[in-house]
């Protein structure tokens, strides 16, 4: 029967029967426990084994010989019942986009940076021929149904200037996102070591109906550190990120996203608001830095 | 017919230098801007020969196919010669059918190309290198697995070059670790790209970005994790985000089940990418090593690989660019190796590289980019009937995934099962009873229970498809698009690109070439391939033999003509897609490298002799300007490290504007 069986294999001249009979035959083994478990569903993976991995086994054959190409089946087996017996990867996905509305006229968001002043590059910087223009830029969320976002923004407890219609830029940005920002001069960037912007409703108004808020995202390399951003209630500050970046749904075409952000998203992720300050060759037209 | 097409064949590279030089000159000669050439040389001036070229050798190699196919067509007309040579397997002088005008081609070919050979084996190779024995053209028979003697090998000059082939191979893991180690996370290219640049740039200061494991990669990355995520039970087709790179997300979730438990997603797909990428080091190191009969080329072209742009770019991206590159250089390495469309070539092994490659194609689409090589150099070299069978396995499987894709979950598995295991049994039973009969095995070959198998699994793959589409009714152009790989994105309105871009043909040859000059080699080609790179190259192309500048160039000219159909039809510039002619490209300038080592110590012995310099200068001196060379090459896939992006700017837009949006 052994003699029968060898002549449907390829001609190899090392290999036991069983080894070659396992390298022809693998995928019927490697395919039952997708099969058994996902039934119509695993097709698409039986699909790969049969076109992808069978042959790339028998080409391994082939050319390696078939203690090679026994190998590399195992290994295939082994990988698709790992499929079958651990549980599904979940990848760690950060928040990318978030929202933070007013909800209260008392409450009030805030970013700080550590701008880096005193080092030669800063001043090296605006020390260019066509002196740079400096602006903090902040992504607001805004309901369709509102006009003018009615913000106040203040640099160090100084009022820097609103947030309205005429201050937003034509930079693309995922409805119902918009980029809007302010100018400031060096010596109100150079005026502290830590730079605080603080973001409210304008005069304490009630918020516009459809609301009103920032967008927020993880925080890689904030200068200031992790906790960068904090959100006043009305009675105290908070940096913690739930109070910072509540979970609100993000943007309606990232609907995947959000459900595995809305698993994986952890208390103790960096979050800020996205408020920047960008430092413009007006000449060019190119940013020299950027930081947050 | 023969020997018209033996002659084409023969003089293909000439003939299109010279239809080339004759549309660079006509073209010149109208477009304005190039009257002081070169004094004032315009801007994009390097794209009107390159352009050339690669027109005049599309159009060659479509002469040269349509002669073939003609030639085919005259002698199926004639029945007696046919049948008497499908019976005859014994090497019978009678010739027909697609074998025979294939088959004289490709003898007259192949004596003339052992001539060369046998010529140029007594010539010194490059240096003083190891001269390895020359491969010949040995049948597939004499494929010898090659792996194991790297690491058992035997003692004495075979013992020596297995260590070398195992020193090669390592050195090439080291490089691809230390490469992909040191541009992952925010050190990737292709997330550091999409940082504001401009003032008219969108996205935050992190760019278009997506948080995986707290690292930064690019956003387009969450699709291929959404899709990991639905290996193995499936989903319904509106789910699936990016089926035609569907193959990457099935490599992955195999790893990282394995890794999820650590926390390590990401790991998993930066191993498959690694996996990818040591392959092709690999595989460009044999090709080089039989191109040149020399270690020397094969490490230089190795290593050049090893340090690629294109991988250093997108290796820390969970994206399926990376390992589509390194997929590339293993299928021609297959085709190579295993010479399948060779007379002697077994059908098991064109239909097991067939699969391979329609496979791997669905990581980024190779299709167009395989098809037009395999057009451009294997037609005349090797049987007609074997390519089309080869390229119709090829588009099948595309078009089978895009079925399969689209009825998982919807058809009940048992009865599928049920359903293809009934038709192979039928199918194999039919097929063996059929070759027992004296006239079925006349016309369909030798009978055999494994061609038996053979053809029943064929029968049954081909049933299934059929009651698919039969099932699926108006399915057949969305698969004949998936078979074609062409981008969802270009499928709503192809007809109307392809509509604009014929009326701005009609403006005259001035027109368009003026557009192609502005766009073409600064924005796509040189941001693929630097100019350090360029300029090796194009000495590469001396002391090449003949088969195997044809084979670089031709895979040059098909991942060109297919970065240039998608350039035209989706008006932006796609340096990625260019970047599949590295293989050929790499292999050229690692030519060019050692071309230079000869030509310095050429010189400097000839000094040497006169007495004007030290002997041993002339090596070090050599030595030097190759590593210079290389240097020079490899610099622009790691420059980013040092701060300067510019390199990965090119190769992400084709320029220095990002003008990304969310």
């Amino acid at each position: 029967m052994t003699r029968g069986l060898a002549g449907w294999l390829p001609h190899c001249p090392n290999g036991s029967v069983l080894a070659r009979l396992w390298i022809r035959y693998w995928p019927v083994l490697g395919l039952l426990p997708p099969l058994v478990q996902g039934a119509g569903g695993a097709v698409p993976t039986a699909f790969f084994v049969l076109v992808l991995l069978w042959p790339a086994t028998l080409l391994v054959t082939r050319i390696a010989g078939v203690p090679a190409g026994a190998v590399c089946g195992g290994v295939c087996v082994v990988l698709l019942a790992a499929q079958a017996v651990l549980p599904p990867p979940e990848p760690a996905i950060q928040p990318d986009t978030l929202w933070r509305r007013f909800d209260h006229p008392q409450q009030a968001a805030r970013h700080s940076m550590r701008l880096p002043v005193r080092e030669r590059d800063w001043a090296a910087m605006w020390a260019r021929r066509t002196e740079p223009e400096a602006y903090l830029y902040f992504l607001l969320v805004i309901h369709e149904t509102v006009r003018d976002p009615a913000l106040t923004v203040w640099l160090n407890d100084e009022e820097l200037g609103h947030l309205s219609a005429a201050t937003e830029v034509a930079v693309a940005a995922a409805f119902p996102q918009h980029w809007h920002r302010l100018p400031v001069r060096r010596d109100q960037l150079e005026a502290s070591e830590v730079t605080h912007v603080r973001v409210a409703l304008r005069a304490a108004a009630p918020p516009p109906a459809g609301g009103v808020g920032l967008v927020g995202t993880y925080s890689l390399r904030p200068t200031f550190g992790p906790a960068a951003s904090a959100f006043f209630d009305g009675r105290d500050w908070s940096m913690a990120p739930r109070v910072v970046l509540p979970e609100l749904p993000p943007p309606p075409n990232r609907d995947v996203v959000r459900t595995l952000v809305e698993k994986q998203m952890s208390a103790a992720d960096p979050v800020r608001y996205v408020i920047e300050l960008r430092i413009l060759d007006p000449a060019a037209k190119r940013w020299l830095a950027v930081y947050y | 017919m023969r020997r018209a097409l033996a002659t084409l064949l023969r003089l293909r590279l000439p003939l299109v230098a010279s239809l080339a030089a004759i549309l660079c000159a006509t073209t010149m000669a109208l477009a304005p801007g190039f009257e002081s050439l070169p004094v004032t040389r315009p801007t994009g001036w390097a794209s009107v020969p390159v352009f050339s070229f690669v027109l005049a050798y599309v159009v060659v190699g479509t002469a040269i196919a349509g002669l073939a196919c003609l030639g085919a067509a005259l002698y199926l007309v004639r029945p007696a010669r046919w049948l008497v040579a499908w019976s005859d397997r014994s090497g019978s002088r009678e010739r027909g059918g697609l074998d025979a005008l294939q088959g004289s081609a490709t003898t007259t070919v192949q004596r003339a190309g052992a001539a060369r050979d046998t010529a140029r084996s007594t010539l010194p190779t490059h240096g003083s290198w190891e001269r390895l024995e020359p491969v010949g053209l040995a049948s597939r028979r004499q494929v010898r697995p090659f792996v194991l003697p790297w690491l058992l090998g035997p003692g004495g000059a075979a013992g020596n070059r297995s260590r070398r082939h195992g020193a090669a191979a390592g050195l090439f893991g080291l490089l691809v670790l230390a490469g992909g180690l040191a541009h992952l996370g925010e050190r990737s290219g292709s997330w550091a790209t999409s940082q504001p640049v401009w003032e008219v740039d969108a996205g935050t200061a992190d760019g278009y970005v997506v948080w995986l494991e707290h690292r930064p990669v690019q956003a387009d990355a969450v699709f291929f994790l959404d899709d990991m995520s639905l290996f193995p039970h499936g989903a319904p087709p509106s789910v699936w985000r990016l089926p035609g790179r569907a193959a990457y997300s099935f490599l992955v979730s195999l790893r990282a089940r394995l890794a999820a438990p650590a926390g390590r997603v990401y790991a998993a797909f930066v191993v498959v990418t690694l996996l990818f990428w040591w392959g092709a080091a690999v595989a460009v190191y044999d090709l080089g090593l039989r191109a040149g009969r020399s270690w020397a080329l094969g490490v230089a072209a190795g290593t050049l690989v090893a340090s690629g742009l294109g991988f250093t770019f997108m290796v820390g991206n969970p994206m399926s660019n990376a390992a589509a590159y390194g997929a590339l250089p293993i299928l021609l390495w297959l085709l190579v190796r295993g010479q399948v469309f060779a007379r002697e070539a077994q059908w098991t092994e064109g239909l097991l590289t067939a699969c391979l490659a329609g496979a791997l194609s669905l990581l980024y689409g190779l299709v167009p980019v395989l098809l037009c090589f395999v057009g451009c150099y294997y037609v005349g070299r090797g049987e007609l009937r074997r390519m089309l069978a080869w390229s119709a396995v090829v588009l099948g499987v595309g078009v089978a995934w895009e079925i399969v894709r689209r009825n998982a979950g919807v058809m009940d598995v048992k009865v599928l099962l049920g359903g293809a295991a009934a038709t192979v049994v039928v199918g194999a039973f039919g097929r063996f009873r059929l070759a027992q009969s004296a006239w079925p095995r006349r016309l369909l070959g030798l009978p055999s229970r494994s061609k038996a198998l053979s053809g029943g699994l064929s029968l049954g793959a081909g049933s299934l498809l059929l009651a698919f589409a039969w099932q699926s009714g108006g399915l057949v152009p969305a698969a004949a698009a998936a078979g074609l790989q062409i981008p969802h994105y270009l499928l709503p309105d192809l007809e109307a690109r392809a509509s604009e871009v014929a009326s701005r043909f009609g403006g005259g040859w001035a027109v368009w070439t003026e557009a192609v000059r502005q766009g073409f080699f600064d924005v796509n080609v040189l941001a693929a391939f630097p100019w350090p790179v360029c300029v090796a190259a194009v000495v590469g192309v001396a002391r090449l033999p003949r088969m195997w500048l044809e084979w670089s160039v031709a895979i040059i000219v098909a991942a060109w003509a297919v970065a240039f159909a998608m350039i035209v039809l989706s008006s932006s510039p796609h340096p990625r897609l260019v970047y599949f002619a590295y293989p050929g490209v790499y292999l050229l300038a690692a030519n060019g490298l050692l071309n230079a080592n000869d030509a310095v110590r050429a010189l400097l012995t000839r000094c040497a002799s006169r007495g004007w310099v030290p002997a041993s200068l002339a090596h070090w001196v050599a030595a030097v300007v190759v590593v210079t060379g290389w240097l020079a090459i490899v610099a622009p896939s790691h420059a980013s490290l040092g701060g300067e992006h510019s390199f990965n700017h090119r190769f992400h837009f084709g320029n220095l504007t990002s003008g990304h949006a969310p």
